[in-house]
């Protein structure tokens, strides 16, 4: 009974990770038509920038996000008024991005070397450390991960279903022409979005530079599980994202616990694969659906 | 007054409106007829910039429609009833009275101009949490107009308001037009039932093939040969 209790508890948190790292990523596509390739290499390098931070100027590691947070916000900014400076379509940006993807990872290898960078557990108590929740104990960390992911995805929901910027932007991209006619300036909205996208992309990066042993190329393995929280939550669907990120967290969590720890992150994907043959849409819905001509 | 001053406009090589000038008046229903495809639909559109012109002006009083970006044309007091509604489906019908009064200029008195709207439109009060998408068709055309009334705007162009209703829902939705203009709300209409639409339109234009090929009173155009053959099938 406790280690199932406990293996729930573990789940929970991974959830909280993955639904982290994937809002902005879902936000993006949703929302923007942007498939932000990139959205890896902002994470890795504000993993870097904690890194940093937390070494050579003594930072506590969590206090970096006031850094990183900003950083993923003007690296989402910049990438979005590229892709509406030059109309790039959805299936261009992922190119481009993905084009991007590679330069960051060379500069980084550039600047940072191949060797893995971790950071001492003397300046990372968070990693070590647990909260116990009576017989139960979950990394404080992760802990912290989930915390940020409820605030950011409930946060996100909250803006797009009850503000006016929100209303703007589901109404854009339902009836783009419409909703122009109707004063929503698009252009504007999309940086408010991006921006948001951009800060959860750097507090994952906080999240993960406390978690990883940092390479340029650790992040890859992150990919495949990632999309697949994208995929099955519903495009821009805040909750759907939570939701989503349940139920791989759950499954990888209970893989680890009860069958092959080395199967865990491919189960996650066996999921999605099963769920995307039945539910093409994804477990939920896409919260706004363009109008099709 | 809205004025359009020889307005051409194309969709690629094709010239769909050539040397189009039009005026309306505040407070005023003005119609627009013509057969279909001769390009009625496009010059409403161009009139909210929702498409670009190749030559001419649109202005209302002394602001140039052509100088702003697109999302300021509704704050020049310009706003649209879209041929097919085109409404925001997914969102609930409150949520599209609201983004009706997205802009800055109509923000100021949301408030007043909601409950003027669900006043008239006592339907889409009962519907307000309801999807847009689910709305009957002529409760979706009555919250079309609800929504460009929203946008406080001193010109509603409205493109075949009356499409797919019934006679009865028809003639509601033609008294509730000429209420529009108790506002003091300038309206250029665009319709196939020419014979409800001469009744309140106090002037009108005929665009055939992308010109105006006629424009007169009421009495003018009823008395015109060509309307009578052609529109009224008198
Ligand atoms: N997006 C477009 N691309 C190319 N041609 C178009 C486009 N939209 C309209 N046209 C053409 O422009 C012409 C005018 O079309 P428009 O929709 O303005 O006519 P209309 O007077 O509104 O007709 P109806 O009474 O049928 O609504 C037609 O020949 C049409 O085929
Ligand atoms: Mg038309």
């Amino acid at each position: 009974m406790l280690i199932l209790l406990q293996t729930l508890a573990t789940g929970i948190v991974l959830a909280g990770l993955y639904s982290l790292f994937a809002i902005g990523l879902s936000l993006g596509w949703g929302l923007l038509h942007t498939i932000n390739f990139a959205h890896f290499s902002f994470v890795l390098l504000a993993a870097y920038v904690t890194y940093e931070l937390s070494t050579a100027a003594g930072w506590d590691p969590v206090v970096t996000m006031v850094v990183t947070a900003p950083i993923g916000a003007l690296l989402g900014l910049g990438l979005q008024l590229f892709v509406t400076t030059f109309k790039i379509d959805v299936f261009g940006t992922l190119i481009v991005t993905f084009g991007l993807f590679l330069i960051f990872e060379a500069a980084m290898a550039m600047r940072w070397t191949a060797d893995l960078l971790r950071l001492p557990s003397e300046i990372n108590p968070y990693f070590t450390s647990a909260v116990r929740i009576g017989p139960i104990r979950v990394s404080m960390l992760l802990t912290i991960a989930t915390a940020l992911a409820v605030l950011a995805c409930v946060g996100v929901w909250w803006l797009l279903k009850h503000t006016r910027t929100g209303r703007g932007i589901r109404a854009f991209v339902q009836e783009p022409e419409m909703a122009a006619a109707f004063g929503v300036n698009y252009p504007q909205l999309s940086l408010v979005i991006a921006g948001i996208a951009g800060a959860t992309a750097g507090l994952t990066g906080t999240i993960l530079g406390m978690y990883l042993s940092l390479t340029p190329t650790v992040v890859e393995v992150w990919i495949a599980v990632v999309f697949a929280v994208v995929l099955l939550g519903g495009l821009a669907n805040p909750i759907g994202v939570m939701g989503a990120a349940f139920v791989i967290g759950m499954v990888e969590s209970f893989t680890r616990q009860f069958a092959d720890p080395a199967m865990a992150r491919l189960m996650a994907l066996v999921v999605l694969i099963i769920v995307l043959v039945f539910r093409p849409e994804g477990l939920f819905k896409r919260l706004v659906q363009e109008a099709r001509e | 007054m809205l004025e359009v001053r020889g307005l051409h406009a194309a969709y690629g090589e094709a010239e769909v409106l050539r040397d189009v000038s039009l005026t309306v008046p505040e407070g005023r229903i003005v119609a627009l007829l013509g057969p279909n495809g001769a390009g009625k639909t496009t010059l409403v559109k161009a009139i909210a910039r929702l498409i670009p012109i190749t030559a001419g002006q649109v202005s209302v009083g002394e602001v140039d429609l052509q100088r702003l970006p697109r999302h300021r044309v509704v704050e020049a007091g310009v706003a649209i009833v879209p041929e097919g509604r085109r409404l925001f489906t997914q969102m609930t019908v409150e949520e599209n009275l609201l983004l009706g009064a997205y802009s800055h200029t109509a923000r100021a008195s949301l408030k007043e101009t909601l409950a003027l709207v669900y006043a008239r439109f006592p339907r889409l009060e009962e519907r307000a949490n309801q999807r847009a998408g689910t709305l009957s068709g002529g409760e979706q055309q009555m919250l079309a107009l609800g929504r460009g009334l929203m946008a406080t705007p001193r010109f509603l162009l409205m493109d075949e308001p009356s499409l797919g209703l019934s006679p009865l829902l028809t003639a509601q939705m033609f008294a509730l037009i000429e209420g529009v203009t108790e506002l003091g709300v300038g309206v250029l209409l665009v319709e196939q039932n020419v014979a409800r639409t001469l009744e309140i339109a106090g002037y009108g234009y005929v665009l055939e093939q992308g010109r105006i090929v006629q424009e007169g009173d009421r009495e003018a155009l009823l008395g015109s040969e060509r309307i009578r053959e052609a529109y009224l099938a008198l």
